[in-house]
């Protein structure tokens, strides 16, 4: 198990305690409140990512191979669903981002907050993200 | 005898189900009566055939199905002629082929169209592209966002001798407002420019009459006034129609094909290439025999009740921004925002909470741009929406400001 899965084991457990709705977005607020601030000279549409129904901007570079990103959204549910996504990659190998398929979010009872219908803009982060992560490996290989 | 919600709801299966939902969203589209949805099986189970082509007895006794169907529409919607009803896939598709043929005969490089800034996008893009085409202008009618209303002097202002068509929705879906279409109209046929209605939101809430209002055309849906998805119709003046060039073409639309040339279909064929949605047309034709049951005036005056108790019950609410002038007349649309409450993040909740209402932009980003706001919370009435509906999405409200705000 890599440290992305065993971070994912521990967002399950802190899920699992709750079964109602309320306290499960509890939760995603907290993390959203909680999220390290994203500069607004990030907050332009060259870092938006675009949901039909609420916004968030990405931020990404790496270091030492390693990824590390901001983020932040206009709805805090989505926001907060950004900070798992960033709790789970951050500081993570380039190559096991782009390995990781985010089935956390099946077991914490929130994905359909990822349905392509929800229009959200998660979908497009965790893609874009994943963008990032193999654009950086294609360039470290082309820089050794 | 007042509307009795109850009594029309039974005619609806959706609401047997017991999902305990709360649907509110009818102006995205409604849910289908029992009659509409056992035509439609009754249909593939005895008669399917294709239309308009075998001499055979299901092909006849489809295409005959098929054609009565759309003299039912004619007549609801009091058409002269049944060949100026165009069966399409539904507004867009309508819009879309005016758009296209229209453009194509009658308009050159630097002449204008006229629209608004609260069309939904299947009345804007589609105009927007045109222009694009054949370097023509789109103009749109400045909208008050103080008094709702649109500026009709400079609309007079807008229009010169290079207008060639005006297409302008009659009721918003997201303010649920109608448009001064008899104004704009009557202005328009001084200057002998044809109108395009968008009736997509009109349908289901007023009588439409496309001799009284004088449109040269109109676009609606089905799916938006119990009938099915994937049918609905361009009506055109016989006139324009006639002029028109075809929008798509294959089978059905045409007359003689040689391999130098075609001839095309008389109306309404020359507009309905390929196998038409004739299963749909039918059932649709079912839908409107039910609703020609019911009487229309306590319906329609139904449903502006139903607006007025909403509006009257979310205005005591002291965290709510509404998107409406009480003193305008409504139809089945209304928006608004909760106070430091993003519309994705109250939806989430009203989800749970299983109440459906839409949320977002609504196709309307022109008209978001101008209220200022990314997006609204929009509910919308149908006849079989009850007090109680509201009661409940009132309630839903005040647990999502709750919610949100121990969250600060
Ligand atoms: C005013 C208006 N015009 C056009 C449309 C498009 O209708 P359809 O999706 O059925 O083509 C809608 C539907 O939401 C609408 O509300």
């Amino acid at each position: 198990m890599n440290n992305i899965e065993l971070k994912a084991k521990q967002i399950e457990e802190e899920f699992s305690i709750f079964d109602d709705w309320m306290d499960r977005y509890n939760i995603l607020i907290d993390k959203a409140k909680n999220l390290e601030p994203l500069d607004p000279k990030y907050k332009t549409p060259q870092y938006l990512i675009s949901g039909c129904q609420s916004q968030l901007w990405l931020f990404c570079e790496q270091k030492n191979g390693r990824l590390f990103c901001k983020a932040d959204g206009d709805a805090i549910i989505t926001k907060g669903m950004a900070a798992i996504v960033l709790e789970l990659v951050n500081g993570e190998p380039l190559d096991d981002i782009v390995k990781y398929n985010f089935e956390v979010f099946d077991k914490i009872g929130l994905h359909s907050h990822l349905s392509p219908t929800r229009s959200n803009g998660l979908r497009s982060l965790i893609k874009q993200i994943k963008l990032y992560a193999e654009a950086y490996l294609l360039k470290n290989k082309s820089d050794d | 005898m007042p509307w009795d919600p109850i009594l029309f709801r039974n005619h609806f299966p959706f609401f047997s189900n017991d999902l305990d939902i709360t649907y509110l969203d009818n102006a995205a589209t409604t849910q289908k009566n029992i009659e509409t949805i056992n035509s439609l099986s009754f249909f593939y189970s005895h008669f399917n055939a294709n239309v308009h082509r075998g001499a055979h007895y299901l092909s006849i006794k489809a295409t005959e199905l098929f054609e009565d169907a759309r003299n039912k529409i004619q007549h609801f919607i009091n058409a002269k002629n049944s060949n100026e009803i165009i069966f399409t896939k539904g507004t867009t598709d309508a819009i879309n082929l005016v758009a296209f043929s229209y453009i194509e005969q009658f308009c050159k490089s630097g002449d204008n169209i006229i629209t608004t800034p609260i069309e939904h996008h299947s009345n804007f893009v589609p105009w927007q592209l045109a222009a694009k085409r054949k370097d023509l202008e789109l103009r749109v009618i400045p909208f008050n966002t103080n008094n709702y209303t649109l500026d009709l002097e400079a609309f007079k202002k807008l229009v010169d001798n290079n207008t060639k068509i005006i297409a302008i929705t009659q009721v918003s879906n997201v303010l649920g407002i109608a448009t001064p279409v008899n104004e704009i109209i009557q202005f328009a046929h001084s200057k002998n420019i044809p109108v395009l209605l968008d009736a997509a939101q009109s349908f289901p809430h007023m009588p439409i009459d496309v001799q009284q209002l004088d449109a040269d055309f109109v676009s609606l849906s089905a799916h938006k006034f119990y009938g099915p998805t994937g049918i609905g119709i361009l009506f055109g003046k016989e006139k324009w129609l006639a002029a028109m060039p075809p929008y798509q073409s294959g089978g059905e639309m045409i007359d003689q094909v040689s391999i130098d040339h075609t001839t095309f279909n008389e109306l309404p064929f020359k507009f309905e290439a390929g196998t038409p949605n004739y299963a749909d047309a039918i059932a649709w034709g079912a839908t409107i025999d039910f609703i020609n049951q019911c009487d229309k005036n306590l319906m329609f005056g139904y449903e502006e009740e139903l607006w007025n108790y909403a509006y009257q019950k979310l205005s005591s609410l002291p965290f709510i921004k509404i998107f409406a002038i009480p003193e305008q007349k409504h139809y089945g649309a209304l928006s608004f925002l909760l106070d430091g409450i993003h519309p994705y993040d109250a939806a989430t909740v009203l989800d749970e909470l299983k109440i459906a209402v839409r949320v977002g932009h609504h196709c309307a980003q022109p008209l978001m741009s101008i209220l200022g706001v990314s997006g609204t919370i929009r509910a919308s009435f149908a006849p079989y929406n009850t007090k109680d509906d509201i009661d409940k999405l009132v309630e839903g409200l005040k647990t999502v400001y709750k919610f949100f705000n121990k969250n600060k």
